[in-house]
């Protein structure tokens, strides 16, 4: 019961930021595996993969945030959650733009 | 050897403050003599020993940095030779990273923040005492090598193929490698202690939404520890582990890559950066409160950009290797994050303004101190902002310019708020008042020799003049500017004599002050000054109000006052044992009351084994090294003994105090929380160990290289089954113990440790070559190591804890522990013998 309090509040204000930093690292094993040539991966389908990984995370985090809205939580933490929520998602249009102007390798 | 003290006297009345306070001295204090040295524990003692210690470094890293600069202040100085100089830089950048800066920190935190949530120790008071004896000596053995003439010499940086054995014969690199390992290990204590104690031990009724700002950005601090040191400490061992038995891990002629320490250096390097910045934040954010008379505005928002701060800044690490060859979308992904991370930096900077701009602000000494903060390093941000950008970045990289700009972020970010923090918290320190005169001299020299060294620097990188050359003797060009920057550094290093003999007049000839003499709002200063061992007579309660943002001064005298009247919890010590409470992290709400170990020698102990297989690993020992880890895990299950009386039951009924269990009883208590903390790093050394295989299978030139693989024969894979189901065995073991321990959980926890282990080495017997001919077998033989420690871990555990049952350690302390520990082990022998299987090792 307690450990949930603890659990949902953690949740709240950082899955944002968890699901941020496992797209990152996701996004760079990808692209360096792609160009290592490990995949077998063409130079479209590894950007169609970054792309649909960029915009399915970012999807994800958008829907998280809606939920932790939501979420039992005081209304100091639901304001700290937001804004952290809006930081996970602006980091991650922002760090993944490259993805749609850059070539992969 | 630990030693319980009990007062002789019988109970008091809560009102009787004078008894009160004699009872709780006779309890906490520490012992007299060489004894009180070895044995302290207390978190006022241990976080000022680590001041001090740092500020003596941070002296010595000075003079080494005035020796660089006598050397470049002329083009063909021959002030010292090139090997000299290599040591001088080397050592200079070393010392002030991770003997001065973090130890710092850890000794703000270790002091600070207990006082500051209303508890009387931090959760692991013998962590906090093995923490400072680990740091004290691992900065002693490169000290010691710096004198004999052997220190590191490969930069603080230390990257491979340079620092590998071809090119740095000798002992030097073994001894940063070794000795940064050793004080690490301070770094982790650290962080496992901070992590918990903000978490558990708060004044009853501190919601986190209460936490004070400061407990906030220790938090996050510790967090970026727990995470970011591991990776550091994995590189540490591997190159060690290259240079001491040739294993081949960076090697690309045998299938390694030395891009792989590059990784494994800057997934700490740079949150290393933030790790520095954010207790330093914290502590301006007291002040800045306490000299606006107002509370920091935008509380929410400086806990997001903190939080986000502690996230954005592990995705930067890459931007320190933009020139090894990197594609280009992969230095756009690093760009991006290093200009993120600029935003909720800016967050907390505009916040401070805002609350300066709206308060009533006092200018005293410290103030000037965070003029100084704010102009130094909005200059350092700014010049990170240009060095975030590829392209400047490819032109200013390994100049000048790269060393002026981490200058104004470390000094601007971390010296100048420490500066002001000792003066706002010397009376705390002492309980005497400032000597009027020489502060702000001291910091007009520090400011302006900052400036006059570094920001001349910029032109000299710019102009071409790259790190860590001795001479220049072709480039008069740079001549007039190295000679600025010469004059500036020895103005700052008068100006922090003067500031050093500024404290030693406050501390020798200072009037003394009264309980809260910069009429300050939060609760470190609730309590006389210098503060005694316990901080308080009692602890605040629920209905008493702590919250810093509401408090005023007065509120906090009076506060101060009914705890000082024992009118707050656990007044007192009448059962004649270290108490502090134990709440719910969420809500603040008594849980418990944590009994706390007295002094005891366990600590020095530990650390001077420790210290031994250092030594024996440098000297080349290797049985010597083995029989002190032998020892250490000795030691280490020895800490298991009942730390006080109250524990010495075997009762089934748990006694309470004040109607609250002892913490002995409690399924969640310290322990737990602290071994579950200590698995989040232990986790991020497996993650950096997993990772290290993929990127060498990916990524390393000479992977397929002449090498066979592993057939993947029967045998092979019957071992790594066995492992695996061993692991299996571990995970319902630890699901199963959570509670209680039963026979078959205790026979399926054997099962599966000795399926691990007889797996792992299975595997390793069968493996096709040995570690040193490729870095394939190099990484097997790694993640096998791993396993077979953890199984010998869990069988270590297993051992204290059926010794810990029989002399009276309940049984629910040790359970969920172990459960953890079961179930992690398991976890990772899965995964482990899944990566082998995978990666074809």
């Amino acid at each position: 019961m307690r450990r949930s309090a603890l659990t949902r509040m953690a949740l709240a204000l950082l899955s944002g930021l968890l699901l941020w930093a496992l797209w990152f690292v996701l996004a760079y094993a990808l692209h360096g595996a792609q160009c290592a040539g490990a995949l077998g991966l063409s130079r479209t389908a590894g950007q169609i993969a970054q792309v649909g990984l960029w915009l399915f995370t970012l999807g994800v985090i958008v829907l998280l945030a809606r939920r932790a809205a939501r979420l039992d939580v005081s209304p100091e933490l639901a304001r700290t959650a937001r804004y952290l929520q809006i930081t996970a998602i602006g980091a991650t249009i922002f760090a993944g733009l490259p993805i749609l102007v850059l070539a992969p390798c | 050897m630990t030693t319980h003290q009990t007062s002789a006297q019988p109970p008091v009345t809560p009102h009787d403050p004078a008894a009160l306070h004699a009872e709780l001295d006779a309890v906490w204090r520490g012992l007299p003599g060489w004894r009180g040295f070895v044995c302290e524990v207390n978190h006022g003692a241990i976080g000022l020993r680590f001041m001090i210690t740092a500020i003596i470094y941070f002296a010595i890293g000075g003079v080494l940095a005035m020796l660089i600069r006598v050397q470049l202040a002329s083009p063909r100085a021959a002030f010292v030779g090139p090997d000299i100089y290599n040591q001088l830089f080397t050592m200079h950048g070393t010392i002030m990273m991770f003997l001065f800066a973090i130890p710092m920190l850890e000794g703000l935190a270790l002091y600070l923040l207990p006082k500051v949530m209303g508890a009387r120790d931090m959760a692991y008071p013998r962590l906090s005492a093995l923490g400072w004896w680990c740091y004290a000596l691992g900065g002693a053995i490169l000290l010691v090598a710096m004198l004999a003439g052997v220190a590191p010499d490969g930069g603080w940086f230390m990257y491979t193929p340079l620092s590998d054995k071809v090119h740095t014969p000798g002992i030097n690199a073994d001894v940063w490698l070794l000795g940064i390992t050793f004080v690490e290990i301070s770094a982790i204590c650290a962080a496992v202690e901070i992590t918990v104690s903000i978490l558990k031990l708060r004044a009853e009724g501190m919601a986190l939404t209460r936490l004070p700002l400061f407990a906030w950005y220790m938090l996050g601090t510790a967090a970026m520890m727990l995470i970011g040191f591991p990776p550091l400490i994995l590189g540490s061992i591997l190159l060690e582990v290259q240079r001491a038995f040739d294993w081949a891990f960076f090697d690309p002629a045998r299938g390694g890559d030395p891009i792989l320490w590059q990784h494994l250096f800057w997934l700490f390097g740079h949150p290393e950066v933030y790790i520095i910045f954010l207790p330093a934040a914290g502590a301006l954010s007291v002040m800045i409160a306490t000299f606006a008379r107002q509370p920091i505005i935008g509380h929410a928002i400086i806990v997001a950009a903190i939080w986000a701060m502690v996230f954005l800044s592990f995705g930067l690490w890459v931007h320190h290797m933009f020139t090894i060859g990197i594609p280009h979308l992969a230095l756009a992904f690093f760009s991006a994050a290093s200009m993120l991370v600029a935003v909720p930096t800016s967050v907390q900077i505009f916040a401070w303004i805002g609350t300066l701009w709206s308060g009533r602000p006092r200018w005293s000494l410290p103030m000037l101190h965070i003029t100084g903060f704010f102009l130094t390093f909005v200059l350092g941000g700014l010049t990170g902002v240009m060095l975030a950008a590829v392209p400047f970045n490819w032109q200013a990289h390994d100049t000048a310019f790269v060393t002026a700009h981490l200058h104004y972020v470390l000094i601007g970010g971390f010296v100048f708020p420490m500066l002001a923090a000792i003066t706002y918290w010397m009376p705390h320190f002492t309980g005497r008042r400032a000597v009027r005169g020489l502060g702000s001299a001291a910091f007009w020299l520090i400011f302006i020799g900052v400036h006059g060294t570094f920001l001349v620097m910029h032109l000299t990188g710019l102009l071409g003049m790259p790190r860590r050359v001795s001479i220049y003797p072709d480039n008069p060009e740079w001549e007039l500017l190295n000679l600025i920057s010469s004059v500036g550094g020895f103005i700052m290093t008068a100006g922090f004599a003067l500031f050093a003999v500024d404290m030693g007049l406050q501390l020798f000839m200072g009037r003394r002050t009264r309980r809260n003499p910069w009429r300050a709002t939060s609760l470190d200063w609730a309590m006389r000054l210098p503060p005694p061992t316990y901080n308080l007579a009692s602890l605040p309660r629920a209905d008493m109000e702590t919250d810093e943002r509401t408090l005023t001064p007065s509120r906090l005298d009076m506060l101060a006052t009914t705890l000082a009247m024992g009118e707050g919890m656990l007044a007192g010590a009448p059962r004649g044992v270290r108490e502090t409470l134990i709440i719910d992290a969420v809500s603040g709400r008594a849980e418990a009351v944590a009994v706390l170990p007295g002094n005891t020698m366990r600590p020095a102990l530990t650390a001077l084994t420790i210290g031994l297989f250092f030594l024996a690993m440098l000297a080349g020992f290797y049985w010597v090294a083995a029989a002190a880890v032998v020892l250490v895990a000795a030691i280490c299950a020895s800490w298991i003994r009942p730390v006080a009386p109250i524990q010495d039951t075997t009762s089934a009924v748990p006694e309470t105090i004040e109607g609250l269990p002892a913490s002995p009883f409690c399924r969640y208590g310290l322990g737990w929380w602290g071994s579950a903390v200590l698995l989040v790093a232990n986790t991020s050394l497996f993650a950096s160990l997993l990772f290290a295989v993929a990127f060498l299978s990916v990524i390393a030139p000479g992977w397929e290289g002449a090498v066979q693989e592993n057939p993947h024969g029967v045998l092979p894979m019957a071992a790594l089954l066995v492992t695996a189901i061993g692991g299996a065995l571990l995970l319902c073991a630890g699901l199963w113990s959570q509670r209680a321990a039963t026979a078959g959980q205790r026979a399926l926890a054997w099962a599966g440790m000795l399926a691990v282990a007889a797996g792992a080495l299975a595997s390793g017997a069968m493996m096709t070559g040995s570690p040193a001919e490729h870095a394939r077998h190099a990484v097997q033989a790694a993640i096998l190591a791993y396993l077979v420690i953890h199984a010998l871990i869990l069988l270590t555990m297993h051992l204290a804890a059926a010794r810990g049952h029989r002399i009276g350690v309940q049984a629910v302390a040790t359970q969920g522990v172990l459960a953890q520990w079961h179930g992690y082990t398991g976890l990772v022998a899965l995964v482990g013998a899944l990566a082998l299987a995978v990666a074809k090792l």
